[in-house]
């Protein structure tokens, strides 16, 4: 077992350091500086810390930070001291930076990029894998998608001794631990199947259809590959969820709920809770845990804007998958959605994926366009018949003629309609905008986009 | 010609991982603001592909599924009888490559549907950027502009026109480079990126760059203009065959292709509107059009910007 040597402690001192004067200079959290100065002076400082902990790394497109943060919330709810990288600093830096900040941890929770998910598996020697799904994003920067999960398959064939909690919902998933025996099948759901049209393993047409108890299903139409039988199977209802057990004893289920919207959200949940129970701690706990999430890192969180009396809901979106489940978030009442596009490194440089997003979802919507992209986003709701308007600087939107007249037209035509409904009050005018609400909307915005939102000042 | 325009969206399971189903949702909407009743086919069942649609759309794709589309679409034949029954294509990226005679997916060659007479290459690293094309279909003024990721380069067969002349990014790759001395073009890339890289923070750093683009000039006077160099500083090896200009995509009767996503229809409406012209045998124009050509147009010189 490696011990901890002289430069990894140097190091750890000269990282806080640094870090604690990247935050005082205001360049940063200062969670990925601190841990490249740690890098460089003890290359294997990863190694090192986490040697005798147990570590659970999540992995995947979506859902990575918020899985993540279940976890440890759960773990730490089960009386362990849990290091995670709950910033979302997803590569080797950041994750070293949580662990190195709590050095005497018992247990590392760490969400890990997708593209240095092998590199980290082999320096962190984790107790538990959970892959979530792959899909689209940013072509530009990154490797294909199929690409990744290719070389899922190669790292996980050499790591038996893991235990993996899966979707099995996701073929791609599904083909990256196809050899591996040691697995948790999870059926999370998946609404995306554009990537995953033909077979990982043979390249023929994949056909999707539903089983008999009405989940998903999909196989090859040319060789053996098909959906793995879950362990456990998630589903929904009207916002509450159910976590089954697959055998015989119907009894062993669960209900749960939680505070974050979306379905997406109560099926990252439930994998949480699969994930958790494999450090023994049990479902009813994690249940509760889960209950009184309400954010995550800033997503979900909501701002006020004064002089407008306005509650602004802050949704993140990075990739078409994502930008599905988040549009079917937004608040059926709410008439105004900002939505923010960047095409900066983060996001992938090539917006054309805005043609892959359903934006006809919100036909009924007044949308404002901003960001440093707004523009390839007013040609796409151009040709999804969004009425929208472009406001590229973000604090220009809350001080915009545009969204004060929304708001004060609505407010005008509210107290019209109260004077008439008292007057009239059996006519119906569930069908007009004037039921819609202005005092909250939803703010949907893409990675770079979304930071942006999260530091600007509300007032 | 029946009353009702027909599109199809090209096995979008296989071929869409770049947002490219957006053009033939571009050209619907296009056709309906116009007075023309349009019917869209978006299919992946192969059984299902018409052969007598008007207007066929197909768009990039990953390696595997790029094969399994060709293959498909090889024993279909339904590309190749609707191009005897005077479709219109229209092909991006992998979709392009797949309607000339070959391609290649990890290191195999593969056979395309031959409907033009291209042939692709693997290149020797991936072109990945903002592409500017000047195109002969348009007035000179009227720049196309796309953005390219892609392994491929593109050999056109002799007398076949391509979509226009690359003024930045690879498009095509080289056509006067033989294909035997792709070292030696890679090389000229390298530096040619180098140079660009300059170029750009030159712009950034000065916000103008003095004089627009003329037809003589090739990429490297622009660039070498822009980064203050003169022509001498360089030998004309640096630049593969001594003029490095690059054509993208191709035009060939009634067949287009061409590298550029974006969607490409999205940046560049006049593109979308030459396709459909062939369709439908006239000038597409409506004033329903304007707004729509208003914030297209909006998008195409702000990413155009940057480079003219």
């Amino acid at each position: 077992m490696p011990e901890r040597n002289i430069k990894t402690k140097i190091g750890l001192i000269l990282m806080r350091f640094i870090s604690k004067l990247s935050q005082k200079l205001k360049l940063g959290s200062g969670t990925v500086i601190g841990g490249k100065v740690l890098l460089l002076l003890s290359p294997n400082a990863l190694n090192i810390l986490t040697s005798r902990k147990d570590t659970v790394l999540v992995s995947g497109t979506n859902g990575k930070t918020t899985t993540s943060y279940f976890i440890a919330k759960i773990l730490s709810g089960c009386g362990l001291e849990v290091a995670s990288n709950s910033e979302g600093a997803n590569m080797e830096a950041g994750l070293l930076t949580a662990v190195a900040n709590n050095p005497d941890c018992k247990v590392c929770v760490f969400e890990t990029d997708e593209h240095w998910l092998p590199e980290i598996l082999k320096k962190t020697h984790p107790k538990v894998i959970v892959l979530l799904n792959l899909t689209r994003d940013q072509l530009d920067r990154t490797t294909e998608v199929r690409t990744i999960a290719q070389r899922w398959e190669k790292t996980f064939r050499g790591s038996m001794d893991i235990t993996y909690v899966a979707n099995c919902d996701d073929p791609l998933v599904a083909y990256s631990i196809l050899n591996i025996k040691n697995v948790i099948w999870v059926s999370a759901g998946s609404n995306w199947t554009l990537d995953s049209n033909s077979c990982p393993l043979c390249g023929k047409v994949l056909e999707f259809s539903s089983d008999s108890n009405n989940l998903s299903y999909y196989k090859c139409t040319n060789c053996e590959f098909k959906k793995p039988n879950p362990d456990y199977v998630i589903t929904s209802e009207k916002g509450e969820f159910t976590l089954s057990k697959v055998s015989n004893n119907t009894n062993n289920q669960i209900r749960y709920s939680t505070f974050l919207p979306g379905q997406f959200n109560g099926f990252n949940a439930g994998i949480a809770m699969v994930a958790a129970n494999q450090l023994k701690c049990n479902f009813e706990n994690s249940a509760v845990t889960v209950k009184n999430v309400t954010e995550v890192a800033g997503r979900y969180s909501i701002k006020y804007v004064k002089p407008l009396n306005l509650h602004v809901r802050l949704i993140l979106a990075k990739n078409p998958a994502g930008w599905q489940e988040a549009l079917n978030l937004i608040d059926p009442k709410s008439y105004v959605v900002i939505v923010a596009i960047n095409a900066e490194i983060p996001d992938g440089k090539d917006p054309s994926w805005l043609f892959d997003v359903p934006f006809e979802l919100i036909k009924s919507k007044f949308v404002i366009a901003t960001g440093k992209r707004a523009n390839d986003l007013a040609v796409r709701l151009s040709y999804a018949d969004v009425n929208h308007q472009v406001i590229k600087d973000y604090p220009a939107i809350f001080n915009s003629t545009a969204l004060k007249n929304i708001v004060q037209s609505f407010a005008e035509r509210k107290e019209s309609a109260n004077k008439k409904e008292s007057v009239e009050s059996n006519i119906s005018i569930t069908d007009t905008p004037v039921k819609k609400d202005i005092s909250s909307i939803d703010l949907i915005a893409n990675y770079s986009a979304f930071q942006d939102f999260l530091k600007l000042e509300f007032t | 010609m029946d009353s009702t325009v027909s599109i199809v969206d090209v096995l979008p399971g296989l071929l869409g991982t770049y947002g490219d189903s957006g053009n033939a949702l571009i050209l619907c909407k296009r056709l309906e603001l116009c007075g023309y009743k349009t019917e869209l086919i978006k299919t992946n069942d192969p059984k299902k592909l018409p052969t007598t649609a008007n207007l066929y759309v197909i768009g990039g794709g990953e390696d595997s599924p790029q094969t399994e589309a060709a293959e498909i679409l090889r024993k279909s034949k339904a590309l190749n009888l609707a191009c005897n029954n005077g479709a219109v294509i229209f092909g991006v990226c992998a979709g392009y490559q797949i309607l000339g005679s070959s391609f290649v997916e990890d290191e195999k060659m593969e056979s395309g549907l031959e409907l033009i007479d291209v042939y692709s290459t693997r290149g020797h690293t991936r072109s990945i950027g903002e592409v500017v094309v000047e195109s002969e279909v348009f007035s000179k003024n009227y720049l196309l502009s796309g953005f390219e990721n892609h392994g491929g380069v593109t050999v056109l067969g002799k007398g076949l026109k391509p979509l226009g002349k690359v003024l930045l990014g690879v498009g095509n790759g080289s056509e006067s480079i033989n294909l035997k001395k792709s070292v030696a073009l890679q090389e000229s890339l390298k530096k040619l990126k180098q140079v660009k890289r300059k170029f750009v923070n030159q712009f950034n750093l000065t916000g103008k760059f003095g004089g627009t683009l003329r037809k003589t000039q090739t990429i490297k006077d622009v660039v070498l203009k822009a980064c203050g160099f003169k022509n001498s500083d360089f030998k004309n090896s640096d630049f593969g065959s001594g003029k490095l200009i690059f054509s993208d995509g191709v035009v060939a009767q009634k067949i287009v292709g061409t590298y550029m996503h974006g969607p490409v229809l999205a940046r560049n409406y006049k593109l979308a509107d030459f396709l459909l012209s062939m369709v439908v045998g006239c000038e597409i124009n409506s004033p329903e059009l304007d707004k729509l050509n208003t914030t297209s147009e909006l998008l195409r010189l702000e990413r155009l910007k940057w480079f003219v």
